[in-house]
């Protein structure tokens, strides 16, 4: 009895004192957590907000935190204008989303096996060369590119957009070269010897191992064509065939901002990327955990 | 014989015929064909509602000539990138929007087509339908080169409930700078300043709109012939109009600065009562208008010690001078800035167009009536002097502004290096 009312207390004191430094720490963690991402979500809370009020109300000072009235009409301002058929910049985007991206995997796939795997005389200089036009700064393609393009007839057409997606991208070839480089070459050299030749290798042994950087190119360009400006803003000329980003500029002129017909686009029109974003969260998970390389 | 006379009428019948052709190719074709046909396609920078003018305008033009079909390409932003890149690839399209600053430099670069023989064979049309002093503005060396779109002069509001809460009488056509700094002073409070300058949005280098105060102590940044800094952008009178701009700031501390507005974070300082007075464009009175139980007024500028001056803000349409259609960019042209077309874009912002302006009663108007009734001593902007202005003249001078503005660099010092600097860059594109 003795022995165990002495050897008790001792313990418990640790738990109560290991509970304590717990609860401490984890106080300190979630406070930490809270503060940070209340400073981080702010700006989409106030977008929101922003999205409800009518448009004096935001530059209202001291500001005024709640729309007063809540003002639902800013949706169908924007959505019912017929100056912005966003249903048609949206159908644009798709099309850009699905022909840019669908090149963009595959002949990045290509490319970078190549890289990774196959020995040819000059293949590193190549390499290097593909990385250095990623130094060259967006500016000085700018021009040269549309005389290109509109000598090719292509102006006012997807083609300028959709086409060179089908020729690689530097940035994305180097990402699945890295990450090509890890997978065993074993597990290619037993395909072969079972008979498989290049071309299954990269499809059936290659590209299944490399979901991870497959999601991580796709999302990332995803977001990319969801958002850019420029692109479409120079090659395609008609209302009808422009993007959700060129659209948004609308409501964000040169001279005049209606900024909460702005804030009630863009709060609708960044749903598909935030979605993807939670969907993609998994995919990363899901993919690493496939390729079995990682634990 | 018979056959002989039988021919003679046959060819005579045919011979009539031929010459009615003939007659109708010469004087009723070509009437037809000085409007023009086919498609031309016309650029703007308007974006969202102020569209609407240009798709109504257009729906009017093409019912009234069904041989021309108008594309409207819009560019939201980044517009000037892409509109060079078109010239630059020889796709610009027929009709593009410019603003001030470019005129005399895409004049230079040889991009639009001068309007003038297009003007005088032109029975239908005439420039004297325009406000001379707005209409200026399209011109470089007496060439026309651009019809005006819209433009706005600076303004001064006011907010009537400060005015009578401090017992002062309302700005009027009479007033001076010195009933202007007076009365900023007597609105001036803890937690207000009286007057807010040179724009609504709070940059205090905005040169455009410090340029009224040059032009109301009779002086420029540069010469007319666009040649010469020196003596003019550091004289004694320019110098003395700027010295009256930064008191405001720094000895009579009347107008917020720059981190003054910056710390409210893009609040509208005059909508919510934390200035008084506001010297800006007209750009910011129709959202102002809407708000209930706001109580403002506007005026023209007040005079300095030489008078009266002003200047514009001004875009306009012109052709391209690769245009292959230049005939119906003519016809639409001339219908968007003088004819049924000019109604539609009055309807959005100020028109240049002096029966229209009469029409639409805008010299009538509580607010647009005292700014139009200041359309004369109107100064050109230094973008229009001299191609190279913007980085010769505005530059240098807007730099040295903010030396005398936060490093209390003296006026007259800061100006003399801003004008030397300023001519030598000149003079290199001179030489």
């Amino acid at each position: 009895m003795a022995i165990q009312t002495t050897s008790r207390p001792a313990p418990v004191a640790r738990r109560r004192e290991y509970n304590l430094g717990n609860i401490l720490h984890k106080g300190v963690v979630y406070a930490l957590l809270i503060g940070l991402s209340l400073l981080f979500l702010f700006p989409f809370f106030w977008m929101i907000l922003s999205a409800l009020k009518p448009e004096h109300q935001i530059y209202r000072w001291p500001p005024q935190w709640f729309p007063d009235p809540i003002q639902w009409s800013n949706f169908a301002d924007v959505f019912g204008n017929p100056y912005l058929p966003f249903q048609v910049f949206i159908k644009n985007t798709l099309i850009l989303e699905v022909g840019m991206i669908t090149g963009r995997l595959l002949s990045c796939t290509l490319v970078a096996y190549g890289f990774a795997r196959l020995e040819a005389p000059g293949r590193d200089l190549i390499f290097g060369i593909l990385l250095a036009t990623l130094m060259l700064p967006g500016a000085v393609l700018l021009i040269p590119r549309f005389i290109l393009f509109s000598q090719m007839g292509w102006i006012n057409t997807f083609n300028p957009l959709i086409i060179p997606a089908w020729f690689g991208e530097a940035y994305a070839i180097f990402l699945m070269r890295q990450f090509f480089r890890t997978i065993p070459k074993e597990l290619e050299e037993s395909a072969i010897v079972d008979g498989a030749n290049r071309l299954q290798v990269i499809f059936q042994i290659i590209v299944p191992l490399s979901i991870p950087v497959v999601t991580v190119i796709g999302i990332l360009s995803f977001k990319d064509i969801w958002n850019d400006f420029m692109g479409p803003l120079l090659y395609l000329n008609e209302v009808s065939k422009y993007t959700v980003a060129v659209g948004l500029a609308y409501l964000n002129g040169q001279f005049d901002t209606q900024m909460n017909l702005l804030m009630a686009a863009s709060v609708t029109l960044m749903m598909p990327t935030l979605i993807l974003f939670f969907i993609a969260q998994r995919a990363f998970v899901e993919g690493i955990t496939m390729t079995g390389l990682k634990g | 014989m018979a056959t002989q006379k039988r021919l003679l009428i046959a060819l005579t019948i045919v011979l009539t015929f031929m010459s009615l052709m003939a007659n109708g190719a010469i004087f009723q074709l070509p009437v037809a064909d000085a409007q023009g046909s086919g498609t031309i396609r016309v650029t703007t920078w308007d974006s969202g509602n102020a569209l609407e003018p240009f798709t109504n305008a257009i729906a009017a033009f093409e019912a009234e000539y069904p041989d021309i079909n108008v594309e409207l390409e819009p560019i939201p932003q980044e517009y000037g990138t892409k509109l060079l890149a078109q010239i630059a690839a020889g796709t610009a399209p027929d009709i593009f929007q410019v603003g001030d600053g470019d005129v005399a430099r895409f004049a230079r670069e040889g991009m639009m087509e001068p309007l003038d023989s297009w003007i005088e064979n032109d029975p239908d049309f005439s420039m004297d339908v325009f406000f001379p002093g707005v209409a200026s503005f399209g011109q470089v060396g007496g060439v026309t080169y651009l019809l005006t779109k819209d433009y706005s002069p600076l303004v001064l509001y006011y907010n009537k409930d400060h005015f009578d809460a401090a017992g002062l009488e309302y700005p009027n056509p009479d007033w001076t700078w010195d009933d202007l700094l007076n009365a900023a002073k007597a609105l001036t409070t803890a937690d207000r300043w009286g007057l807010m300058i040179p724009a609504h949005w709070g940059d205090w280098l905005w040169t455009r709109g410090i340029l009224p105060l040059l032009a109301q102590n009779g002086t420029h940044l540069l010469s007319e012939d666009g040649l010469t800094v020196e003596g003019i952008m550091n004289s004694e009178a320019t110098v003395e109009a700027i010295q009256w701009y930064v008191d405001l700031f720094k000895v009579h501390r009347v107008a917020p600065t720059r981190q003054d507005v910056e710390s409210f974070a893009g609040a509208d300082l005059f909508a919510n009562g934390i200035v008084s007075m506001v010297w800006t464009g007209r750009w910011p009175l129709k959202d102002w208008r809407v708000i209930d139980g706001f109580n403002f007024g506007t005026m023209g500028l007040p005079a300095g010690p030489a008078g009266e001056g002003n200047t514009l803000c001004w875009a306009g349409f012109a052709i391209n001078a690769a245009s292959q259609n230049k005939e119906a960019a003519w016809t639409f042209l001339k219908y968007i800035a003088a004819g049924d077309g000019a109604k539609e874009f009055a309807n959005y912002a100020f028109t240049a167009v002096q029966p229209i302006a009469e029409a639409q009663g805008l010299t009538e108007d509580e607010y647009d009536g005292p700014i139009i009734a200041y359309l004369e001593n109107v100064a050109p902007i230094p973008e229009a002097l001299s191609p190279y202005a913007g980085e010769c003249v505005v530059t240098p001078f807007q730099q040295h502004l903010e030396k005398i503005l936060l490093e209390d660099m003296p006026v007259q010092e800061a100006l003399d290096a801003a004008a030397a600097e300023a001519q030598a860059c000149l003079d290199g594109y001179s030489q």
